[in-house]
């Protein structure tokens, strides 16, 4: 898998403008938690939200359980379900990612002043690829949901640009998994929110917990 | 496309004419590569406006075509060999970039 910006080579160029000071802030927060780990980001983010509403921090909290959830389930099929070649390289770059959702969230809550929550248990009980990819596309298909049905809650600006540059990524995560699993990649032309009690029942059904 | 012409009439605007466009379509690879650009610059577009629609139905509608956006731009990167996100954290891309940007891949020969 060749590096390359799947937002186009031109779109790396692009001036972005016409935004706020905070959410440049966050955005610079977001980025620099990626590249240097999410203690980077406090400086940032304690200004940029200062404004943040409670109800904004159980969404964050929303998130972040169920990205504890989805680093958890690549963290065991990379141990458990014998993945190789390019699938085993998904699960390593996605596992990657869905850990750095889980740092910043931690650390927008705890900055915020909520409490992170502690990791959801489950068991995924995969152990081999084809078992891997099918729980990968549920789980993904549901994070999905789960941020689109979440986002119109938010009260701050900057929050909903921040988490829909999440969602974005687990959209691709989804389709990946999909691809490599045999199925349609996108199979409605529309994602629904889903609401916390969809999320649950649907996680709890595709882990069998 | 259908869905957003019905929304903007509905909220009491006019949708604007569908565009004229050459796209530059001779092998598959380079199809694949250009739906790649065109769907990225689709989905960081659409992020960027997330945090400007006030109205929360609306909201949803746009993150509901967003992540299929997402979705789309991943596929293809998948079937190209090629990294299916940007990183753990998407970009957003603000409208007259993206317009500038589809003008120059679509611009008449």
């Amino acid at each position: 898998m060749s590096r390359r910006d799947p937002n186009s080579p031109a779109l790396a160029a692009v001036e972005v403008h016409g935004m706020t000071r905070s959410s440049f802030l966050l955005r610079g927060a977001l980025a620099a938690g990626s590249m240097y780990g999410a203690g980077a980001v406090a400086p940032w983010v304690s200004g940029a939200l200062a404004q943040t509403k409670a109800s904004d921090i159980e969404v964050l909290k929303f998130a972040l359980g169920l990205e504890q959830l989805e680093a958890a389930f690549y963290a065991a099929a990379l141990k458990f379900a014998n993945l190789a070649g390019d699938v085993k390289e998904i699960a390593t770059e996605f596992g990657k990612q869905e850990q750095e959702h889980v740092d910043v969230l931690r650390e927008a809550i705890t900055m915020l002043g909520g409490k992170p929550g502690p990791a959801p248990k489950a068991k995924f009980g995969v152990t081999d690829q084809k078992a891997f990819l099918e729980l990968a596309a549920k789980l993904e298909d549901t994070g999905v949901g789960a941020y689109n049905g979440a986002l119109p809650k938010l009260t701050t600006p900057d929050l909903i640009l921040a988490l829909g540059g999440i969602v974005q990524v687990e959209g691709r995560h989804a389709a990946a998994v999909r691809l490599k699993a045999g199925q349609d990649p996108a199979p409605r032309a529309f994602d629904a929110g889903l609401s916390p009690a969809q999320v649950q029942g649907a996680i709890r059904q595709a882990t069998g917990g | 496309v259908k869905a957003l012409e019905g929304t903007i009439r509905d909220l009491g605007g006019k949708p604007p004419l569908r565009p004229r466009a050459n796209f530059p379509l001779d092998s598959s690879e380079v199809i694949l590569r250009f739906a790649l650009d065109i769907e990225g610059l689709g989905a960081s577009g659409y992020l960027a406006q997330l945090d400007r629609i006030a109205d929360k139905k609306l909201l949803a509608a746009i993150l509901a075509i967003h992540s299929v956006e997402a979705r789309h731009a991943g596929a293809l990167a998948t079937f190209l060999g090629e990294d299916p996100t940007p990183g753990a954290f998407a970009r957003p891309a603000f409208a007259s970039d993206v317009l500038n940007q589809l003008h120059s891949l679509t611009a008449p020969g």
